[in-house]
């Protein structure tokens, strides 16, 4: 069975496949000594069955997806499951009819060119409904997609992703395959009959037996060229990522860790970077889209990078607030690499902390909670003020460890990619935190509590002041009455997606008062615009940034917008018209609160907004 | 024919002039204004730069001259509409008046100092305001420190607010130079053993008789200058407050405690002017809302567009007294012009 | 050596007839925002590392402008990136991105 017109599909899948096993090696070889025993360990163990379970679930049926967007998740589901079908059909359907497993891969894509007429055996009739259920599957997701890239509003996306010309090319080899394959098959229906409910009402386009018969080879001939060169570009296109994601999928599953340095075509990262489809998920949660600035999104980064163009601008610009990390599809480790390309962008940058040695005296006082407020606390007194009138207020005794001066977690260096240089900074912290002989250490800073808890190593143990509070409330050192006072809580994106810290100061403000609902808020949150996670966003973006996460906060119209970062707190009471306040003032504030006093409370609050 | 009318919207020095200007030409004129007093932020002031002028001097005449003209206090102007060559106005108490022309004197609003919180501003009792001090001066607000006190220190800060692109403002508020300069002399005369300490940016020293106040605060009242922005004001012992800064000229960090700092506090617009459907809304300027244009200068659509409203004052940003009260005067003569070619 | 009863020293004068180093030109061109700076030394009162040390961004800045690279160079080491002084900033400037650049900056080119 052979006809010229497979040659094109033939040799597309060829080079796709000689392509993409040259480059899978290329990448597996360039894998740290660790990873690749971890590979050969989970190799035959039962992560890989968890893997195919979750490429069955992901990489095919897009479940992730589809529990964001149902639509949108439709669309991928049954391009990608539905091709699935077809390829299982084929394989089941060559099978059945020649009796051999082992048949030419092309047999099976033309298999209707081949056989037109199957319909002898009632086996084969179902065979060829379900070929033509799921070729009807994948055209639904097609036409889904086609509107979407002229209409994105009908899937519910605000952004859809700018494509460069390869990938341009790729995809219009793909919405092109399978109406030809419905229009060939079509055409063969109409020559020699046979087909099931698709092609038989299809097959009637053709108006006659001649047209039919003029045009039956020239469609085979463009579907294999279109399947041929949608193939061929795959490997050079965003599609890479439809193998390489089931490979990083597995990859996940047999535990590889991140590897040092930044190389798009090395190792763990290149499987990463390769297997980003290019979805656009991520640009509709970026902080930055709501305020028009539609640059550095994860999606355009990856590309970049992966194109082997200047990825400088994009790495550096982005807001490192985690949300498109959040809501990837695909689970890639979009913050860690955009880190990974900052540090290598600023490899040459030279820092010397040596200074830092014997500069400050240690205390050692046995006290129950060290508080530390850090760099950005000296510039809010107020929450610094309250926090500590609040433990006065629980009778916890404490010490401010950076009452006079402080060092710098070390964090905002990891976040410039400079985190091999922050060492020193974080030995001496450790050395006077340790120095204190405490039992706590509280930090008011969500950046400092993020890596107090992750890069520290510390032998007490840490929590933001937001989680201390709740539970100096919850053993009632402190106690608060419910008022009628209306908050509108911002997630810090430290706090919330850094450190997974959402409930702890929502439970406060439901404990002193109501907690308005916003409509993107915990994972979904927007950034405050000004964290240090950017090197080089302008001032005016960062304020646009800020006011459309002021419309949000603000849409329920709360008597205050409450948080729990320092920074956020600081950005936002600059552009706000309501008051912004942290969680701990808030607290200290609802001190005299009681229920029948809440109302007059209320009015002086609002005399409080314009001394 | 009947007397042409004019609306002027705000009873500061700008519309008090304006209105006397007017009714001097002839013109029939009625003024809004939202507090419950004429003399704007100029009624609060203890004494002008740079000669020491006592405020209410120059407050008198200013409402000496508007006597018998249509005042109504208390009403807050919302909203201006035009129709023809008649230009209603409404007001938020229910409030409509009709007439040829409208002057907005709508002025300036101070910086909210609590903006910066790490000044210290409603953390610390000692941490004021220049209109503030200006009251103590009045004896209408006490001193947060003890006036019995040998040596009080005073510091005080340029710039609050003013030349801030994190607060919105990039202009400079032009007054706050020599208003600093002036209340530091005002001080150093009021308690003979004080210490008196200037933080600037750059001292800008622009009128006449300005540089002349400031050579007098150097050499005769050692005040000291200091070139450098604060950090942060902390609490010290017995309530006095502790700031740090770099002073920018040694290349050295520097600290002081203070019994007293003084927030030389910008200017900001008070109203903002948005065009609507077929009206213009007077309402609260929110972040980064410049001044109105200067007519002349930039003018924005909604100015070029419809003849008859005008404006005057500082409302078209930072001025001094006497600026105020010169443009009030000249616009004043355009509104009669506008007038007499509409008759 | 014969002593002449004084020493020839090098000239204290920046030399502002040379052209803007090339070097500085570029990292100008990466962080535009430097060019903000009206050096109000707001950023060094609230500088981390100026607790412990000399560093004052604001007379990096100056030494960028004026041409003193290796001065510059090595002032900007102490910087701990906290970012404290570019929350502060009244104009804007991206201080912590102007510090990373001045840290590795090169007299060739490279930045």
């Amino acid at each position: 069975m052979y006809h010229p017109f497979v040659l094109p599909f033939v040799v597309g899948f060829s080079v796709m496949g000689v392509v993409l096993v040259a480059r899978y090696i290329y990448w597996l070889r360039g894998m740290s000594p660790g990873n690749r025993q971890r590979v050969l360990w989970g190799f035959f163990s039962r992560s890989t069955l968890l893997a195919v379970k979750e490429i069955l679930q992901e990489s095919l049926l897009h479940l992730k997806i589809f529990r964001v967007n149902p639509l949108l998740g439709f669309m991928h589901a049954s391009l990608a499951f539905g091709w699935f079908m077809l390829i299982v059909g084929g394989k089941l359907e060559t099978w059945y009819y020649t009796g051999n497993f082992f048949n030419p891969p092309y047999y099976a894509i033309f298999f209707r060119y081949f056989e037109p007429l199957t319909e002898g055996f009632w086996m084969n009739g179902v065979l060829l409904f379900y070929m033509e259920l799921s070729l009807l599957i994948v055209l639904s997701g097609l036409s889904i997609a086609v509107v979407k890239r002229i209409r994105k509003k009908v899937v519910g996306m605000n952004n859809t992703t700018r494509h460069n010309p390869a990938n341009r090319i790729a995809l219009f080899f793909l919405w092109m395959v399978f109406p030809l394959r419905l229009m060939a098959e079509s055409a063969t229906v109409a020559v020699h009959g046979g087909g099931s409910f698709l092609t038989t009402v299809t097959s009637s386009l053709f108006l006659s037996h001649d047209w039919a018969v003029w045009l039956e080879l020239p469609l085979w001939w463009a579907y294999s060229t279109g399947l041929g060169l949608f193939f061929l570009a795959l490997p050079f296109s965003r599609y890479l990522h439809i193998p390489t994601e089931m490979v990083m999928l597995l990859l996940k599953k047999w535990g590889v860790q991140p590897e040092p340095g930044f190389n798009p075509e090395k190792g763990v990262q290149a499987f990463e970077v390769h297997s980003c489809p290019g979805c656009g998920v991520c640009l509709d949660v970026c902080p930055a889209m709501g305020a028009g600035i539609n640059s550095f999104q994860s999606a355009y980064f990856v590309r970049q990078v992966r194109a082997g163009h200047n990825y400088e601008t994009i790495a550096d610009m982005c807001l490192n607030c985690g949300a498109c990390k959040e809501a990837c599809p695909v689970g890639i480790s979009l913050e860690s690499l955009r880190l990974d390309a900052r540090s290598h962008l600023h490899r040459k940058a030279n820092f010397d902390h040596r200074y830092l040695h014997g500069t400050m005296t240690l205390w050692r006082d046995t006290t129950e909670v060290v508080l530390y407020t850090g760099c950005m606390g000296r510039i809010n007194p107020k929450t610094t003020q309250a926090v500590k009138s609040l433990l006065h207020e629980a009778g916890v005794k404490f010490i401010h460890l950076d009452e006079h001066e402080s060092i710098c977690c070390g964090r905002p260096m990891a976040l410039a990619g400079a985190a091999e240089q922050a060492k020193m900074l974080i030995q001496r912290n450790r050395e006077l935190i340790h120095g204190q002989n405490g039992q706590l250490l509280v930090t008011t800073c969500p950046i400092c509590y993020r890596y107090f808890s992750s890069e520290y190593d510390l032998n007490i143990p840490v929590l933001h002041h937001s989680q201390f509070l709740w539970q100096l409330i919850e053993t009632q050192k402190l106690n608060r009455h419910k008022g009628n006072l209306r908050y509108a809580y911002h997630d810090p994106c430290e706090l919330g997606r850094g450190a997974n810290c959402y409930d702890e100061p929502r439970n406060l403000l439901y404990t002193v008062g109501e907690l308005v609902a916003l409509s993107s808020e915990r994972n979904k949150a927007l950034c405050c615009g000004n964290n240090i996670g950017s090197l080089t966003l302008a001032e005016e973006q960062k304020q646009k940034i800020t006011a459309n996460t002021l419309t949000v906060l603000s849409e329920n119209s709360p008597d205050y917008i409450v948080t729990a970062c320092p920074m956020c707190k600081n950005t936002l009471s600059r552009q706000s018209t309501l008051p912004v306040r942290d969680l701990a003032e808030v607290m200290l504030e609802c001190k005299e609160v009681n229920v029948a006093g809440s109302r007059t409370r209320k009015k002086q609050a609002s005399v409080n907004v314009t001394p | 024919m009947s007397q042409q009318k004019v609306a002027i919207v705000g009873a500061g020095p700008a519309g008090l002039q304006a209105a006397a200007t007017l009714v001097s030409l002839g013109v029939s004129v009625e003024i809004f204004e939202r507090n419950g007093s004429p003399g704007g932020h100029l009624k609060q002031w203890h004494a002008l730069f740079p000669h020491f002028q006592n405020a209410t001097h120059a407050l008198n005449p200013l409402l000496n001259g508007v006597k018998g003209i249509t005042m109504h206090l208390g009403s807050k102007v919302s909203e201006i509409s035009h129709n023809g060559n008649t230009w209603r106005l409404l007001s938020d108490d229910g409030l409509k008046y009709e007439s040829d022309a409208v002057l907005l004197t709508t002025g300036f609003n101070l910086f909210d100092a609590s903006r910066k919180e790490e000044y210290g501003y409603g953390v610390y009792p000692g941490v004021v305001t220049s209109a503030q001090l200006e009251e103590m001066f009045n004896g209408q607000r006490p001193w947060p420190f003890d006036k019995s006190l040998a040596a009080p220190k005073i510091g005080f800060v340029h710039c609050v607010g003013s030349r801030d692109v994190k607060c919105g403002n990039r202009f400079c508020s032009k007054v706050c130079c020599v208003t600093a300069v002036k209340q530091a002399i005002e001080i150093r005369k009021r308690f003979s053993d004080s210490a008196v300490t200037c933080f600037y940016m750059d001292l800008r020293m622009y009128g006449l008789g300005f540089e002349e106040l400031y050579h007098e605060a150097q050499v005769n009242h050692q005040v000291q200058f200091i070139r450098g922005r604060l950090s942060e004001a902390s609490p010290a012992v017995s309530g006095k407050i502790q700031v740090k800064a770099e002073d920018t000229l040694m290349g050295r960090p520097l600290k002081l405690t203070l019994d007293m700092l003084v927030l030389m506090v910008g200017m900001e617009p008070a109203v903002k002017l948005t065009a609507q459907n077929n009206h213009l809304a007077l309402g609260k300027p929110g972040f980064g809302d410049g001044f109105m244009a200067d007519r002349e200068l930039n003018t924005p659509e909604y100015l070029q567009v419809t003849p008859g409203l005008f404006v005057a004052g500082a409302c078209k940003g930072p001025a001094s007294l006497p600026d105020t009260i010169q443009d009030a005067k000249a616009v004043s003569v355009d509104v009669y012009n506008f007038l007499k070619t509409k008759s | 050596m014969i002593n002449f009863g004084y020493t020839a020293s090098e000239s204290r004068h920046i030399d502002m007839d040379e052209r803007l180093h090339p070097a500085i030109e570029k990292m100008l061109h990466r962080e535009p925002s430097l060019k903000e700076c009206i050096a109000c030394g707001r950023c060094a009162a609230v500088c981390t590392a100026g607790y412990f040390t000399g560093m004052q961004f604001y007379r990096l800045n100056l030494m960028a402008h004026r041409g003193l690279i290796n001065e510059m160079k090595q002032a900007a080491r102490a910087c701990m990136l906290c970012g404290k002084c570019q929350m502060t900033c009244p104009k804007g400037v991206n201080i912590r991105h102007g510090v990373l650049l001045m840290s590795q900056i090169t007299d060739v080119l490279d930045v």
